[in-house]
């Protein structure tokens, strides 16, 4: 899950890059022998893992000691998105996934959304309130109007066709 | 200097709680409560459940697990409230205390309770000898005192090197982003109620087993409360609470042998303590808690 | 009932009551006071002092007014401008008032001491200016045997219930509590709105403080307040943050601390201590047994604004 709200459930801001990296793999059985014991996680794993990962996602510096209050919107939501795709998810939900990002770092994430889908087999549901992400995104989109989703069309469907579903027409 | 030692060993074990519940987000402000029961759990261990030749190998662990468990149950009395109950801690633990130091005194002031018939005070009789920390070279520095480090490194390394340290400070720092990434941050919750309410017993035990007898109230009161100003003068940090505990601990005996060369009362120590925390305060120390309110209202008006 | 025990009860209800109204104010407008404990401890100690320095109680209730004003002062200081959190801010202001009346207490007592012990003085109870009607029976004790600050603490519950339910001032004093925000963007100053409340808490605080010294038992001992101020905490949960809910929680621990001393003298064989854990139990319970989120409690409570 890709939350609209990075600051408030996206990321622990005092925290290290490293340990919000590894918020959902740390807690998953799967991943217990790579990180640590039964109990313990082994810091220096915890770090070269995520450092390797930062640098995968782009994220500008890719320090996994620094908090992740020290980072940018744009890097910070880069982070969020690398932490989400770790554990290659059947399903992913992103809710306006590039709010507040500039150009180069939404087009970043919009690229690693699009790969886990094309790639990994990501089932994606995307909810957003940018018209031209979802246009530039999405297989298939629909319009949520007065408490009814609304299929509009597939991929290619015109700006126009949606427009007038928000309206209800 | 075994005097420091050993208050220092008291406010160690209940900075380390202080200090874990605020870690956590949680204002359990028991500490004082909980060091009471403690005291009064490992006496009537002591005096109850053991036979009077106890060897101290079984003595001295029933007596302390006793305390840190009495500690965690009345801990766990606040948890459970503000779970199921959404009853804020801070008046639940307000509550407790006073019962705690109560229930200290009702143990000690009847014949068919704990206390000694033999006995003009009012106190207990005595814990059996191997249920004792004595006193070294008639000093007040006791085997007890070599519990603190030990529970500060475990708690140091259950916060920065365990999977269960990291749930804990998430869910301190942001619980919603914790609860998002699936910790279960209800559980976490109550699990720190308990283990803090235990370092808090286990300083309570420790308190009886040094001093031979429950007494009538704490030789530490306040203790709980003058808690918080060792664990934010730590930055709430295990290890901090080790040197920080020590300070205090000498500028509560100082203080008194001070009030027994001058005329300087030592009540002065409470006026450093709390001027202590505004300063830290001032200088703008954050608490997890806190620090996070005011970053969702930011992020209110940013959205807004 | 007997009436001695319900003259008992307005007596020892009154400073609960007062520092209990003074903290209701003080959370509906969003802060919660910890310290309160300290404040009592000072308008205790202070008010005393006053009193025992002028030989006039009306000089020491103005001092406990004051000094209570002055410690909540310090923690709007805290909480409204450097925006600390005020759970921790409160207690140490619990341990600054222990300090200071401790040290205060030792330096009186060797000065009183010098000069041949301390010089009792009382607030005048309306029994002591309408003698008549103190001697009426049943009511007469229980009306005019009581001190005015008694009679105020009473007058204050319907009065701020006025305030805080009907008032366009106190209006303005919840939304504040529940939703600062919104309350700001309609023209409140939030921060001077939670100031005032926190200036009006501390001076009800301090009134409570000194009418245990100047009032009750005209001396004072370290640490007299004995938590009367954490018991009027409780009393505002309990009361559900309402003006007559808070009243009838003061009043039942009232009943409850008097009970105490009333059972004792009539010989009851039970153990004191276990009467003095009963009202604190009892607490305890009532909040287990309230419903979420029925609690009442504002909003915006113990949450930094701005």
């Amino acid at each position: 899950m890709i939350p609209g709200d990075r600051h408030r459930d996206g990321l622990v801001l005092e925290l290290t890059l490293a340990e919000n990296l590894h918020l959902r793999e740390a807690f998953d059985r799967r991943f217990e022998a790579e990180l640590g014991g039964r109990w313990t996680l082994h810091p220096g794993r915890l770090r070269a893992r995520a450092h390797a990962r930062l640098e995968a996602f782009g994220v500008r510096p890719p320090e996994p000691e620094l908090p992740a209050a020290a980072l940018s919107g744009g890097n910070q939501q880069k982070v969020v998105v690398a932490r989400e795709l770790a554990r290659a998810p059947a399903v992913l939900l992103a809710s306006n996934p590039t709010r507040g990002l500039d150009v180069a770092a939404a087009a970043a994430v919009h690229e690693r959304i699009l790969a886990a889908a094309r790639a990994d087999g990501a089932g994606v549901l995307l909810v957003s309130s940018d018209l031209d992400e979802v246009l530039l995104l999405a297989d298939r989109v629909a319009v949520l109007y007065d408490g009814v989703l609304r299929e509009v069309g597939a991929r290619g469907v015109s700006r126009e066709a949606v427009g007038r579903a928000m309206v209800g027409a | 200097m075994g005097e420091s030692l050993s208050r220092a060993a008291v406010l160690g074990f209940s900075g380390l709680s202080v200090a874990l519940s605020f870690r956590a987000g949680l204002f359990n402000i028991g500490a004082e409560g909980q060091f009471m029961v403690g005291m009064a759990a490992g006496a009537v261990a002591g005096l109850k459940l053991l036979p009077a030749g106890a060897p101290a190998a079984l003595a001295v662990p029933t007596v302390l697990a006793s305390g840190a468990l009495a500690g965690a149950a009345w801990s766990l009395i606040a948890g459970a409230l503000r779970q199921w109950r959404g009853v804020s801690e801070v008046i639940v633990t307000l509550m407790l205390n006073a019962i705690g130091i109560l229930a200290v005194k009702l143990l000690t002031s009847y014949d068919g309770l704990l206390k000694n018939p033999l006995e003009v005070h009012q106190q207990s009789g005595a814990l059996p000898p191997g249920a004792q920390f004595d006193g070294w070279g008639g000093t007040s520095f006791h085997a007890g005192i070599f519990l603190v480090p030990p529970a500060a490194a475990a708690l140091w390394l259950a916060l920065y090197r365990m999977r269960a340290g990291l749930s804990v400070r998430a869910t301190g720092l942001n619980p919603e982003a914790a609860r998002a990434c699936g910790i279960p941050v209800e559980r976490v919750r109550l699990a720190v109620f308990a283990v803090s309410g235990a370092l808090a017993g286990l300083g309570g035990a420790m308190t009886t087993m040094a001093l031979g007898y429950l007494p009538n109230e704490s030789p530490y009161s306040d203790y709980g409360y003058m808690a918080i100003a060792v664990a934010l003068v730590a930055g709430l940090h295990p290890l901090g609470v080790l040197p920080a505990a020590l300070f205090f601990g000498l500028l509560e005996t100082g203080a008194q042998s001070m009030q027994r060369f001058t005329d300087v009362p030592s009540e002065v120590v409470y006026l450093v303590e709390g001027a202590v925390i505004l300063a830290l305060l001032s200088r703008g120390l954050k608490l997890p808690g806190t620090r996070r309110a005011a970053g969702a209202a930011a992020a209110a008006s940013e959205a807004g | 009932m007997d009436p001695a025990f319900l003259e008992a009860v307005a007596r020892v209800g009154t400073p609960l009551l007062l520092a209990a109204l003074g903290e209701l104010i003080l959370e509906r407008s969003g802060v919660l006071n910890i310290g309160i404990e300290g404040v009592l401890l000072s308008g205790a100690f202070f008010g005393f002092l006053a009193a025992w320095a002028t030989g006039s109680p009306a000089a020491g209730a103005l001092a406990a007014l004051l000094a209570g004003a002055l410690l909540a002062a310090a923690l709007a200081f805290m909480v409204l401008r450097l925006k600390a959190d005020s759970i921790v801010v409160g207690m140490a202001l619990n341990l600054v008032a222990f300090g200071i009346t401790g040290i205060g207490y030792v330096i009186l007592d060797a000065q009183t001491k010098a000069h041949g012990g301390v010089k009792l003085v009382r607030a005048p109870t309306f029994g002591a200016m309408l003698p008549e009607l103190a001697g009426v029976p049943i009511l007469g004790p229980l009306f005019f045997d009581q001190s005015a600050l008694t009679w105020l603490a009473f007058a204050l519950v319907p009065l701020l219930w006025y305030y805080l339910e009907r008032s366009e001032r106190g209006l303005e004093l919840r939304a504040v509590g529940e939703h600062p925000a919104a309350a700001e963007s309609s023209g409140i100053d939030v921060t001077w709105c939670r100031f005032k409340a926190c200036l009006a808490a501390g001076a009800l605080g301090g009134l409570a403080g000194g009418f245990l010294t100047i009032s009750q038992t005209s001396a004072f001992t370290p640490k007299c307040t004995a938590g009367r101020g954490f018991v009027a905490l409780a009393a505002v949960v309990l009361g559900r943050y309402g003006a007559w809910g808070t009243a009838a929680a003061c009043l039942f621990f009232g009943a409850a601390f008097s009970a105490r001393d009333y059972l004792q003298v009539k010989g009851l064989q039970v153990p004191y201590e276990l009467l003095e854990i009963l009202p604190y139990a009892l607490t305890v319970a009532a909040l287990g047994l309230s419903h979420l989120r029925r609690t009442g409690a504002p909003a915006a409570l113990g949450k930094p604004y701005g």
